[in-house]
């Protein structure tokens, strides 16, 4: 599938002959387009950068002057964003890591051996996918509390080490591995664990990379269950962290949304430097990969 | 006096006394010192420790308030070495209740748990917490300078609960510039409910702001101004007396309350904030032009002062009077008080967090919680100190929420409930239908009355013995 | 979904060995689900059946407590708000994110820059997103409000007002999900083969014919998928409804997660109810994903 979000090769060139009316039309609906979309974005960076005594200045507020960054360096001292950003990154970068682990091994079982079951717990994996985690909060909360597990790491990593999706992706991404090339490997004496490092997972790298992008954007958004179990100060990720940030800055809405932009960095930054991953992650579901 | 019913095995030792009290009939000034024992609080238990104790206070305060709560807990880690205070925000009262209830079930508690004074008969109730008698009488703690109306409102059955510390009432705030806009005396401010309306009118049709009041819709003005016209919500004189059992919202004064709201909304005269989830959209409200008026806790005055001094707002000039109601009566205690937590805390542990909680009661520390946020000093030499009179010298709106408290002629303290999220929740609920599906104001009432009372029902029934 | 002996091809090992390491490499995962998805199931199941005082206790209410939650006129109308929160915001995100899709195929100069602003929500979490759309609705400094008011309109309090709240909140859900449906559209946009579309044109058809003809039932297997991902989120929205509106007013933003929430510590037994139900309605809607899913993966193969 074609995986480029900007390659403006991948689209189909102006119909030869199209007049200039329609194309400039077009570039006009873009740029409607474009201003109705970004406008929040825009109004929160330009209210982020101002001095208070402008933001209800209208349309001052909208054509940013005055400008000043203490409003970020604030949002760092005054809301603890550095540790909360901290503890995002440990928080998805542990799901990440588990999830691709636990999944690829997952997946190759499901792919190459045999074993009893097999079908049964094939089911029961996709019947995970059927639950989803707002239906089992309050059984999983009793268990985290019991385990000693609120306000931990583990508490907010252990419950989403496996995904029955990426288990299932990477199966297919196996699956994929020529006839030819298993057999080859049989021959060169490669046992499971061989195969595993040396051929399948590098042939199915592309998906992996994929499942990594996606599996980081789904921890790093994660609200419901790290607001439920975290009730400290240290191990608040930057999402709950933001709404700790809000109400105890509302007279200051210029910091607000200065912590607002900083929380959405680390991802505008994953969708520039892995663009072509985060779209075949979140499309693989609808495109055979 | 009729007692509650002892309801958790727990409280059977805090409850016996009183039981065998009630059973005799007593009145409350006749209470011995036995009601609570107090070796339960160890306030000598860190004489022998060798390194500093930490405790936690989870606590809801936010903008200036926060601040200055931050600067006063600074102040007290760096004044001594036994103790060392971590402050932990956990969102809105609400959150921060509810967050105690799910850590009593299994979590880590903390040692402290600022709770809004409606949750009394809940924290009573949940059978976590250490009553601050038992640290009063271990401790000898003198309580004869704290405002006597804010012991009371935190003391049950003659035990003092919590340690008070956040003390509020609503006042008003106005906008002196629209004021002056609208041709009104700016040291005059509306006082009664009439009042309120012919100000507003007044307000609006010389175009000094697009409405008179900015108002949230909330139950603890209801509360309040039930108070003004000397009626309390709940029976058993607000379930001060006996466990309540019903809300008393089918009163002619409630429905007075109702009618005005509505009415001033309805007549353009007023601007409905909704519930102001943001918790500052009612003041918004005068910075914006929307309105010049509104109703706030006297604990935004910090943050209101702190973000004029900044100069957000060069055309706003704040003004500050006691809160306008149906009558002169009086008003109740608002705000928090804290707690302190015996589910699992150590003999140390408690009696750091009552160090730090009798530090934050004393008269110095209450005049800087005072001056940073507009809390009122609960003690009465407080305000005798030159940090308070100062600056009552300079912004006397500081001194309107003190004055509104101590003169308060309301012979009942604030509601004693223990479903009373619920019951505030039917309230405000009830206004909600009025103000925005324009349901009657007594029909509204109703409701509210019918949700309300089986809430207490629920409630009742399901803590049991 | 592909059958599980499918891809049964022995490597080395033969096969009556190869249970051990089967699940050695099934273990970490079966571990995590058995703990945090099937035990927590049942064990929902049976909170069910007890009533739970804020304080922790339980006493047995048995079956009645699930009869007393499905009926109550407060988990109606949360259901009801849930249903129609994503009859607003799955067709409203599904002919936005097209039309995005569509206005940006086309191979034109700076076509990358609209390209990335279209998907850049996809970087806003719900906490951003709703902070964002929280600060244009604000009744008083709002910027949307402050537009208004300088057309000479009365402000309107979005987030408090019956009719408006929902809506808005809806709005704001839409924005958040456009990068994703944006880039989903877009994909699938360009598996569209171009003859097929250049050969409709020769035939004579005119851009509506072919978008209707060809581009829409080629793109059909996309659109599913977007319209179940987003109907499954819709379910399970709840960050933009705690900061945005905490379920008013008048309970009108109150969806089932966010009463499950609610009630997580101070009525588990009744929050218990509410997630099965709203379980029970997911699982009927993946039923239809994986449905679809199957035949997808059955003729693509």
């Amino acid at each position: 599938m074609a995986a480029e979000l900007v390659d403006p090769r991948a689209l189909p060139p102006p119909p030869s002959g199209a007049h200039p009316v329609r194309i400039a039309g077009r570039y006009g609906l873009l740029v409607v387009a474009a201003v109705v979309v970004a406008f929040p974005i825009y109004v929160a960076v330009a209210v982020s950068i101002q001095p208070s005594d402008r933001l209800l200045r209208f349309p001052a507020v909208l054509i940013p002057g005055d400008l000043r960054l203490d409003t970020f360096e604030r949002a760092f001292t005054q809301a603890r964003l550095g540790r909360y950003l901290v503890n995002s990154a440990v928080v998805s970068l542990v799901i990440t890591a588990g999830q691709l682990v636990t999944s690829i091994l997952a997946a190759y079982a499901f792919a190459y051996l045999r074993f009893p079951a097999k079908r049964v717990l094939f089911v029961a994996f996709i019947a995970t996918l059927m639950v989803p985690s707002e239906v089992t909060i309050v059984a999983n909360y009793e268990t985290v509390q019991r385990l000693g597990w609120l306000d931990s790491y583990q508490g907010l990593t252990v419950p989403f080490l496996a995904t029955a999706f990426g288990t299932f992706l990477l199966r297919q991404s196996f699956l994929q591995v020529p006839r030819d090339l298993r057999d080859a490997a049989a021959l060169d004496g490669y046992g499971h664990w061989g195969f595993l490092a040396g051929v399948a997972v590098p042939l199915a790298r592309p998906m992996i990379a994929a499942l990594g992008v996606f599996s980081f954007l789904l921890s790093w958004n994660q609200y419901l269950w790290p607001l439920l179990i975290t009730n400290d100060d240290a191990y608040r990720t930057v999402q709950i962290g933001l709404k700790a940030l809000a109400s105890t800055n509302i007279d200051q809405l210029n910091v607000i949304m200065a912590g607002t932009v900083i929380a959405a960095l680390p991802i505008f930054a994953l969708l520039v430097l892995f663009q072509r991953q985060l779209i075949r992650g979140l499309t693989s579901g609808a495109v055979k990969g | 006096m009729r007692p509650n019913r002892p309801l958790r095995p727990w409280l059977a030792v805090a409850l016996a006394a009183v039981l065998v009290l009630g059973a005799c009939g007593d009145d409350s000034g006749t209470a011995a010192p036995g009601d609570v024992d107090p070796e339960r609080c160890p306030v000598d238990a860190l004489d022998d420790v060798t390194a500093p104790v930490t405790v936690e206070l989870w606590h809801a305060m936010t903008a200036e308030n926060d601040t200055t709560l931050q600067a006063l807990a600074r102040d007290y880690n760096a004044s001594q070495d036994r103790v060392q205070v971590r402050l932990v925000f956990q969102g809105t009262y609400d959150e921060t209740a509810d967050k105690y209830l799910a850590a009593l079930r299994g979590g880590q508690l903390p040692a402290i748990v600022q709770l809004e004074e409606t949750r009394l008969q809940m924290a009573i109730d949940s059978g976590g917490f250490l009553p601050a008698q038992a640290c009063v009488e271990a401790a000898g703690y003198d309580l004869s300078d704290h405002l006597e109306p804010v012991l009371d409102a935190f003391t049950v059955e003659d035990v003092l609960w919590p340690m008070p510390f956040n003390t509020s009432t609503p006042i008003l705030y106005y906008n002196t510039t629209a004021f002056e806009r609208a041709g009104l005396d700016v040291d005059t401010p509306p006082r009664t409910f009439d009042e309120m309306r012919s100000f507003s009118e007044q307000i609006v049709s010389s175009g000094a702001a697009r409405s008179g009041f900015s108002l949230e819709l909330s139950a603890w003005y209801v509360e309040q101004w039930l108070a003004k016209a000397n009626e309390t919500l709940l029976d058993n004189d607000n379930g001060r007396t006996a466990r309540a059992t019903e809300v008393r919202l089918d009163t002619p004064e409630a429905l007075a309350i109702f009618e005005f709201v509505v009415d001033m909304i309805n007549d353009g005269l007023a601007t409905s904030v909704g519930r102001n989830v943001s918790g500052i959209d009612s003041l918004l409200a005068l910075a914006s032009g929307d309105a010049a008026m509104t109703i706030e806790t006297s604990a935004a005055l910090g943050s209101v002062y702190a973000v004029l001094d900044e100069g957000q707002f060069p055309d706003v000039g704040v003004g500050v009077g006691p809160m306008p109601g149906p009558d002169e009566g009086g008003v109740l205690v608002g705000g928090a008080a804290l707690y302190l937590v015996e589910r699992g805390a150590s003999s140390e542990q408690k009696a750091a967090a009552w160090d730090f909680v009798r530090w934050l009661n004393e008269p110095e520390q209450q005049a800087r919680w005072h001056a940073g946020t507009g809390y009122i000093p609960i003690r009465k030499s407080s305000v005798d100190l030159p940090a308070v009179a100062d600056l009552w010298a300079e912004r006397p709106g500081f001194r309107v929420s003190y004055d509104q408290l101590v003169g308060s002629t309301a012979d009942f303290g604030g509601p004693v409930v223990g479903p009373y999220r619920d019951v505030r929740e039917a309230i405000v609920t009830a206004m909600e239908r009025m103000v925005l599906q324009g349901v009657a104001p007594a029909d509204a009432l109703a409701t509210a009355k019918q949700e309300a009372d089986a809430a207490i029902r629920s409630y009742n029934a399901r803590v049991r013995e | 979904m592909v059958g599980p002996d499918e891809g049964d091809v022995a490597v080395a090992v033969s096969p009556r060995r190869e249970w051990p390491l089967a699940l050695l490499m099934l273990a970490p995962s079966i571990a995590v689900f058995v703990v945090f998805v099937f035990y927590p199931l049942g064990r929902t199941v049976w909170l069910g059946l007890y009533e739970v005082d804020p304080f922790g206790n339980r006493y047995w209410a048995g079956l009645g407590q699930y009869a007393e939650v499905l009926s109550s006129p407060a988990f109606r109308g949360s259901l009801w708000t849930t249903v129609v929160f994503t009859l607003i915001t799955v067709p409203a995100g599904l002919v936005a994110g097209l039309a995005l899709a569509v206005l940006a195929h086309r191979r034109l100069r700076g076509i990358a820059v609209f390209r990335t602003l279209f998907a850049s929500t996809v970087a806003t979490s719900v906490a951003v997103a709703s902070l964002m759309w929280l600060t244009m609705l604000n009744p008083s400094t709002g910027v949307v409000n402050q537009v208004l008011k300088a057309l000479g309109q009365d402000p309107i309090n979005f987030l408090g007002h019956p009719s408006w709240a929902l809506p808005a909140v809806a709005l704001a859900t839409v924005w958040l999900h456009l990068g994703f449906t944006f880039i989903v559209m877009s994909a699938g946009l360009q598996s569209v083969p171009d003859e097929l579309l250049e050969s409709a044109r020769i035939d004579g058809a005119g851009p509506w014919m072919r978008f209707w003809h060809v581009t829409v039932p080629m793109l059909s297997p996309t659109i599913l998928f977007a319209l179940v991902v987003l109907t499954i989120s819709a379910f399970q929205s709840f960050g933009q409804i705690d900061l945005l509106t905490q379920g008013g007013p008048l309970g009108h933003t109150n969806v089932v997660v966010y009463s499950v929430f609610r009630n997580v510590s101070s009525n588990p037994g009744v929050a218990s109810v509410q997630a099965l139900a709203l379980f029970v309605i997911v699982l009927g809607l993946t039923l239809v994903q994986f449905r679809y899913l199957e035949r997808r993966v059955f003729y693509g193969s």
